[in-house]
């Protein structure tokens, strides 16, 4: 019971550290710096376009299309397309409400020993939890036709705008040597950053721009 | 350049160089020509022209070769596209005169034999090191210009003698060095048959041609009987296979080859073996798709914008040659070698109007019209070619007719006259995306890092360019590591010199060069050799549409380079006052008051209060 205490420090601290941008210039600039990450992460040929907090993600070449608009940091939607030659586009819509009650938010604040959990914060206890917050959503979808690539999993369960887009840049690369650089490339920042006790980590540095 | 691992390379086919692009993205092919080449630099002393056309992959090709045996590498190099100021004779000579001195100071020849320094600089101190500093100074400044210029004025006087001093030079070099030397005269290929600089660089490759040199040519060099390396040997370089060709395509989608699927066959018939072609077809295809535009529909307009790209505003070769070619799949290489014959068959070659494939028989060779203009030729040609190319998948794409795929077969026969009306246009008008589009074609491509984008803008109206641009500098220069220099280029002084100038005194991410006047043609076909100077940089050029159609007759290598985008009246109605005065509160607030966003969006603003978009207010 204590270890799954303390992955969901590590959970916590996790979103805290990468995810959580405050105030209007850091929100534009996480949005910013990630519209030009996902190009280079891709290895596409085009940006998304961005217009203010809003990202259209329209490129034919990935597996899914979306975009994203925010409202703020309990409410966002984000649109899934997916282009269909003689039809009209699929669309399914992930539409996140956190005025809703969600249960570990709450145990983790009234229990409030996150320093006590993450002083003995070990890699392994990082990587299964980026697992769960990232790379192997526990709840997730596939898309089974006309797409065969079955490693592309969406969380339903993500409610954290950000945390949600950056697993979305994730799964939608379909290189595999590039998810696995990934997730070693964010270990190792997270595991700094947290150790460091530290601030949190600069939109430029997680989204990996020079 | 930038390279993507494992994803998307698109480039306009610049030549590859280092091991990776070798590894990665070439495509074995003209491998009896490497083979023929290899030979040539083992065993021969002589000269030898290696011949294709645009975009066909010479540089690669020589590259390629030399990688390859790399025991064996040019000594001097001359860049006859790049390196030339005013393409004077005097100023191809200058080339040649460097090349070889400082060649032989690197290697500490005496040179002491020659009076040149003195002779050309009326300077009885001068020494070949100190006039090779300021012939060769990299900081381009109107001083160092001006002594280049005055001593290409006093070689081109003095011809003979200077071609006996830099024959002289190189035979001292190849005595102390003990073997031949091998040189490299790239760039001949951008010198349009019968212009002046044509004229003007003879006397150059004529001293070249008495030694082991490779010239690096445009298909149609290798036609010219009366050039002065007629008798030279030579290797063609002949269009790509279809394998070829979508192998190359499939190397440069990587992982997202499967993302594009059929229709990579679809830009292959469409290149005509030409890769820079397929190339330039699959960018604008992508970019095209990603505006939600159906897969066939993006296909059609990827070819009107290659279209316009490349030809619109090109000389048309006559409709007898492309109807002759088109029917008999050959050419005669004696129709290229007529006289005066800039309105057929030389400029259709040198335009790729038309692709040699290879050599059929005696004078006889295998050509094709280049699949992507015959619909400039409506009714001139067999209408079956057009069921080989886009027609075809067109149509079965609607569902006229799923196996067919012939006019007289169709039952359609007004769908596909339609469709074909519409694309003979292609080039007559003046292709438009979406307004919208067109600012994000300008700004998006401008936003990556990676990609070297060039574009030219045609503008009718000087206020309209100018809030187009300051809106699309404000959307560029929200990726805070973009900078951008904003030059007018003035009729002052030569424009080759301001665009030179520009790029070599300033590091910046973004060029924008700005034309107001009008220039002489000299200048103007001047400006069509800068293609090199200008491929590893993000440019873009902005000319007024009075002018534009001229200088792009004469900018052939340029259009293969340049995307081309003409600005119309109405793209301010896309342009919104009450969005744009949103805009900038907005950025006020990320960005504070003093940012050039702000500026930007207020010049965009103060025009649109003055004049008016859709829905102001």
């Amino acid at each position: 019971m204590d270890k799954e205490i303390q992955l969901a420090y590590i959970w916590k601290r996790v979103i805290l550290l990468a995810f959580c941008p405050s105030g209007d210039r850091e929100v534009f600039d996480w949005i910013s710096c990630y519209s030009r990450s996902v190009k280079e992460f891709w290895e596409v040929s085009e940006y998304p376009k961005q217009d203010k907090f809003k990202l259209s993600v329209y490129n034919s070449l990935i597996p899914i299309n979306y975009d994203f608009s925010f409202e703020n940091l309990r409410k966002f939607i984000v649109n899934f397309y997916y282009p269909h030659n003689t039809n009209k586009d699929f669309i399914w819509m992930h539409d996140v409400d956190k005025t809703y009650f969600i249960p570990e938010q709450f145990i983790l604040t009234h229990d409030n020993h996150m320093n006590k959990h993450l002083r003995t914060i070990q890699e392994e206890d990082l990587k299964i939890v980026l697992e769960g917050l990232l790379f192997h959503p526990a709840a997730h979808q596939h898309i089974e036709e006309p797409l065969t690539e079955h490693k592309i999993r969406i969380g339903g369960g993500i409610h954290n705008p950000f945390q949600f887009l950056f697993h979305l840049r994730f799964q939608l690369c379909l290189v595999d040597e590039k998810r696995e650089e990934e997730k070693n490339r964010l270990n190792a920042l997270i595991l700094k950053a947290i150790k460091c006790r530290g601030e949190k980590i600069r939109p430029r540095k997680l989204l990996d721009l020079a | 350049m930038k390279r993507n691992k494992y994803g998307i390379n698109f480039d306009e086919g610049l030549p590859f160089e280092s091991d990776w692009e070798f590894q990665k993205l070439y495509v074995p092919f003209h491998q009896h020509q490497i083979e023929e080449f290899v030979d040539w630099i083992m065993t021969n002393s002589r000269p030898v022209l290696i011949g294709g056309q645009i975009g066909s992959g010479k540089s690669t090709f020589i590259n390629k070769t030399f990688k390859d045996c790399s025991s064996t590498q040019p000594d001097i190099s001359f860049h006859f596209d790049t390196e030339g100021e005013n393409l004077s004779e005097g100023d191809f000579l200058r080339i040649l005169l460097v090349g070889v001195a400082n060649f032989a100071m690197e290697k500490k020849i005496d040179l002491s034999f020659s009076n040149l320094p003195q002779e050309l600089t009326n300077n009885q101190d001068e020494k070949w090191v100190t006039l090779m500093d300021k012939i060769s100074v990299l900081e381009l400044s109107l001083n160092s210009y001006e002594f280049r210029k005055t001593l290409a004025q006093k070689i081109v006087e003095n011809l003979e003698y200077i071609t006996a001093s830099i024959n002289k030079i190189i035979e001292t070099i190849e005595v102390n060095i003990d073997r031949q030397l091998l040189l490299f005269a790239s760039g001949i290929d951008k010198y349009e048959p019968l212009t002046a600089s044509y004229f003007s660089i003879q006397s150059s490759l004529s001293i070249l041609s008495k030694h082991k040199t490779i010239f690096e040519v445009n298909a149609v060099h290798l036609f010219d009987n009366k050039w002065v390396l007629k008798n030279v040997q030579k290797i063609f370089l002949g269009s790509f296979s279809k394998e070829s060709i979508l192998e190359v395509l499939r190397k440069r989608t990587g992982v997202y080859t499967k993302s594009i699927g059929d229709i990579l066959n679809n830009i292959t018939d469409l290149s005509g073996g030409n890769p820079r072609q397929a190339l330039r077809l699959l960018t604008n295809y992508v970019f095209i798709k990603n505006q939600r535009i159906d897969a066939d529909i993006s296909l059609h307009l990827s070819m009107k914008k290659t279209i316009q790209d490349f030809f619109s505003f090109a000389n048309e070769p006559s409709k007898e040659l492309i109807n002759y070619v088109s029917r008999e799949n050959s050419i005669s290489a004696t129709l290229l070698t007529l006289p005066a014959d800039m309105d057929t068959a030389q400029r259709a070659i040198y335009g790729n109007w038309i692709f040699l494939i290879n050599e059929k028989e005696g004078n006889i060779w295998n050509a094709i019209v280049n699949p992507i203009v015959t619909f400039f030729f409506k009714g001139e040609i067999d209408p079956e070619q057009y069921e080989q190319l886009l027609l075809g998948k067109y149509a079965e794409n609607k569902q006229i007719s799923p196996s067919g795929l012939t006019f007289q077969k169709t039952n359609d026969e007004g769908l596909l006259s339609k469709i074909k009306n519409e694309l003979s246009q292609g080039a007559a008008e003046n292709y438009k995306l979406n307004l919208t589009d067109t600012l994000d074609l300008l700004s998006i491509s401008f936003f990556s890092s990676d990609r070297q984008d060039r574009i030219i803008v045609g503008y009718r109206d000087k206020g309209i360019m100018e809030a187009v641009k300051a809106y699309v500098f404000s959307k560029i220069v929200q990726f805070d590591d973009l900078s951008i220099i904003n030059y007018k280029i003035n009729n002052t002084e030569n424009i080759v010199f301001q665009l030179t100038k520009i790029l070599t005194r300033n590091k910046v991410g973004i060029y924008s060069f700005t034309f107001e006047e009008d220039f002489p043609d000299e200048q103007i076909s001047e400006v069509d050799k800068t293609r090199d100077k200008m491929i590893y940089n993000k440019v873009i050029w902005w000319i007024p549409m009075t002018f534009l159609p001229k200088y792009l007759q004469k900018w052939i290598q340029l259009r293969q380079i340049f995307q081309i985008i003409i600005l119309e009246d109405e793209i301010m109605n896309v342009l919104n006052l009450h969005q744009v005065e949103e805009d900038i509160e907005f950025y006020k607030k990320i960005k504070g008051n003093d940012n050039s966003i702000i500026k930007n969006l207020k010049i965009v603003a103060d025009y649109l209060r003055i004049h008016g978009g859709q829905h102001n207010g």
